[in-house]
């Protein structure tokens, strides 16, 4: 805990993070604007905190905050914050803000556990003008996928559970003037996601040949970019598939982002792990 | 269904939830193709070596065979290659293969599986799993993805401003399917060694996945290194909080500091320390002299003790211990900034100086040339990448094609259109958005 003791900015944005989890939660219950108020409120104040950190450390690592997995997931937390809240203001509703801010602080946490122990300067092979459209669309893209997981999430748990089930129905947070189609915002989430993870896959593949000479070398990051893009890629299709609707498309959606999470944090996990350029080391990212 | 339910019930029941008779006899068309394909294709690697061109000849004849085939036979065939199930098994299909490509380390020699694998390594060789994205029954696959995607698009064709972006998506894919197909047959890669002030070269070493194959390929030019820069970023002297592993045999780094005066650092355990002073000039202003010292202030505890002079480049005086740890006054290593090689490229009377950096491919005689390598004890010497690659233009008016499509396709006019009205009727409070 040292680490936060050392760093008050990053506690102060987890502890928004915390609080805006908290707010949102009570949205569920309460159906006072006061609360719906506060729990947005917070949770765009953990996001200009996270904003903060960010450019603080762009500012003194004089480079894109996204080599390690450590910044990766400071900016995986802003861009699941920022897409969230544009959905919030699209759909008129806070139900899913606990689950997202909870995401958020999430990313943070583990985050802590994984702190850089230096800031380290960037190789030549990342100094390209493509590494941050890459890293931002691809992130904005994640957060997207993490917002339809909640959503679909919300979906399975109505079907099991009379709680959840009302929360779909009741003006919560008094954001909230109708019933909820829960698959329609999924599908609105993953299409827009989809079209990221598209740009995000195709900018990297363009990003390589310029870099090494190959659009794709079947690297294992690279494959499992691959397999995210066509298990999305196959939810889209199956939603035209008569009675792949309903709970079927929700498990669709959360095993995507089962595949996001493991293209992201899972590669060490594979025996392919030492023969990739991509995966995360220690302190270093490419 | 109840346990105890009488036969006659179940069969009702049974007959109401299983799958209309078309569906079974589409699922077991999509069964057939996705099964059958690579089961093909493997049966062909039996006879045919592997390779690119083999692999890259087998996916663009497998997709003109089911293409043709699927067109040829009765309709259905057809509806069952454009339908959206079929579609779906099939990127199941090829994200299960793209996974087993990451569970079996690729492209080792032969006998690593089974020293690694022990009897399952047979397994691997003799289904090319070691291999997987240069095997026949992969390609086969691959042209599975081919047949499918053009006979959606021929289907839509010719083009309204409702599937346009449909169209553009699935032309990109092909232009892209293609591109690779035609990089994967005919490019040609390889390496090329030059040291600043040296010979020049007119040949390129073949390599084939990284590897130097013996042979070699003429540039169709003359190509000499003028001059090589090797830039590094400045090196940094810090502050490092290390730990002892649980054998107490290694040190891992924990925290790293500036060098800032007066600022208090915590460090785990409770512990804190400030710089009290520092002399970064200390041993002598020249930078070959340079030997920065400082004083710490540690407090551990409430015991507070400054440490005695610690200098950065002195063994054995540039640490302090802490009761779990050490404070380590040390220089890091300076890491590479850059490097750039400075070429002169003849061909004939055409002369043309310019330079290659990571990133900076330059392009010359129908070859990209790509800075790729240095020798950090050896300040002359460049390695480069030469690439040939007929396919690349046709990937990249793929890629083009299929970003303008995917956006059209969700975003374009009357799917916009939707949105919006959905977004306003959920605001409205119509309920259903």
């Amino acid at each position: 805990m040292y680490v936060l003791a050392e760093h008050p900015w990053f506690l102060a944005a987890s502890a928004a993070y915390a609080a805006a989890t908290a707010a949102y939660a009570a949205t569920w219950r309460s159906t006072r604007a006061l609360v719906a108020r506060v729990a947005t409120g917070l949770m765009c104040a953990a996001i200009a905190l996270n904003a903060a950190l960010i450019a603080g450390r762009w500012i003194s690592a004089e480079r894109p905050p996204f080599k390690s997995l450590f910044e990766s997931l400071v900016f995986f937390s802003f861009t699941t914050g920022v897409v969230y809240l544009v959905m919030e203001r699209l759909h008129r509703t806070r139900v899913f803000g606990a689950l997202a801010a909870l995401m958020s602080f999430g990313c943070l946490a583990y985050a802590v556990a994984h702190w850089d122990a230096e800031v380290v300067k960037l190789p030549p092979a990342l100094q390209s003008p493509w590494f941050v459209p890459h890293v931002v669309v691809y992130f904005v893209g994640y957060g997207a996928m993490a917002f339809a997981t909640v959503a679909a999430a919300l979906q399975l748990l109505a079907g099991r559970s009379a709680f959840f089930a009302r929360l779909t129905r009741v003006k919560a947070g008094t954001a909230l003037t109708g019933a909820l189609d829960l698959e329609q915002v999924t599908f609105d989430a993953i299409r827009f996601g989809f079209v990221l993870l598209t740009f995000g896959l195709l900018v990297g593949s363009v990003w390589a040949k310029s870099a090494w000479g190959d659009f794709w070398v079947w690297d294992p990051k690279e494959n499992w970019s691959l397999v995210t893009w066509l298990v999305y890629g196959a939810y889209l299709h199956l939603r035209r598939v008569k009675g792949w609707r309903g709970r079927r498309a929700a498990w669709l959606a959360v095993l995507g982002f089962a595949v996001v999470l493991f293209t992201y944090l899972g590669m060490g996990l594979l025996p392919s792990a030492e023969e990739s350029v991509h995966v995360y080391t220690q302190s270093s990212q490419s | 269904m109840s346990t105890n339910a009488s036969p006659a019930a179940a069969s009702a029941v049974a007959a109401v939830t299983a799958p209309p008779t078309s569906t079974r006899r589409e699922v077991r068309r999509i069964g057939l193709l996705v099964g059958g394909a690579p089961a093909v294709g493997a049966l062909i690697q039996a006879f045919v070596g592997p390779g690119s061109r083999a692999a890259a000849a087998t996916a663009a004849a497998g997709g003109a065979v089911v293409f043709a085939a699927c067109h040829l036979a009765p309709r259905r065939w057809r509806d069952t290659l454009t339908g959206f199930r079929f579609t779906a098994v099939l990127l199941f299909a090829l994200a299960a293969a793209a996974v087993l490509g990451t569970v079996f380390v690729q492209g080792k020699p032969a006998e690593y599986y089974p020293a690694r694998y022990d009897a399952l390594g047979t397994l691997i060789l003799a289904l090319r799993l070691d291999d997987i994205f240069h095997s026949l029954w992969f390609a086969a696959l691959l042209g599975l993805l081919v047949a499918a995607v053009a006979s959606s698009a021929v289907l839509r064709f010719p083009p309204r401003a409702a599937n346009l972006g449909f169209l553009l998506c699935h032309a990109g894919l092909l232009a892209t399917l293609a591109g690779a197909a035609v990089s994967s047959a005919f490019a040609v890669k390889g390496r090329i060694d030059l040291h600043a002030g040296g010979e020049s070269t007119s040949k390129v070493r073949v390599t084939r996945n990284g590897a130097l194959t013996g042979e070699q390929a003429e540039l169709g030019f003359d190509m000499r290194l003028d001059r090589f820069d090797l830039a590094s970023h400045d090196p940094e002297f810090r502050i490092a909080y290390y730990e002892p592993s649980r054998s107490g045999e290694q040190y891992s780094l924990r925290a790293s500091f500036d060098l800032e005066v007066g600022v208090r650092h915590l460090l785990p355990h409770g512990d804190a320390f400030r710089i009290a002073r520092l002399d970064p000039d200390a041993g002598g202003a020249a930078a070959e002299l340079r030997n920065p010292a400082a004083v710490l202030e540690i407090r551990t505890g409430r015991e507070v003790r400054e440490t005695p002079l610690l200098f950065a480049l002195r063994p054995g005086s540039n640490y302090a211990r802490l009761p779990n740890g050490v404070l380590v006054f040390e220089k890091r290593a300076a890491d590479v900034k850059s490097f750039v090689s400075h070429v002169t490229l003849t061909s004939g009377d055409d002369v043309r100086q310019a330079r290659v950096a990571v990133n900076e491919p330059l392009s010359f005689g129908g070859w990209t040339l790509y800075q790729a390598d240095f020798d950090p004890r050896d300040p002359t010497y460049s390695g480069m990448e030469a690439v040939r690659d007929p396919g690349v233009d046709g990937v990249f008016v793929g890629f083009l094609l299929i970003s303008i499509g995917v956006a059209w396709m969700f975003y374009g006019g009357r799917r916009t259109g939707r949105l919006a009205a959905s977004i306003a009727r959920a605001r409205r409070g119509d309920g259903q958005p």
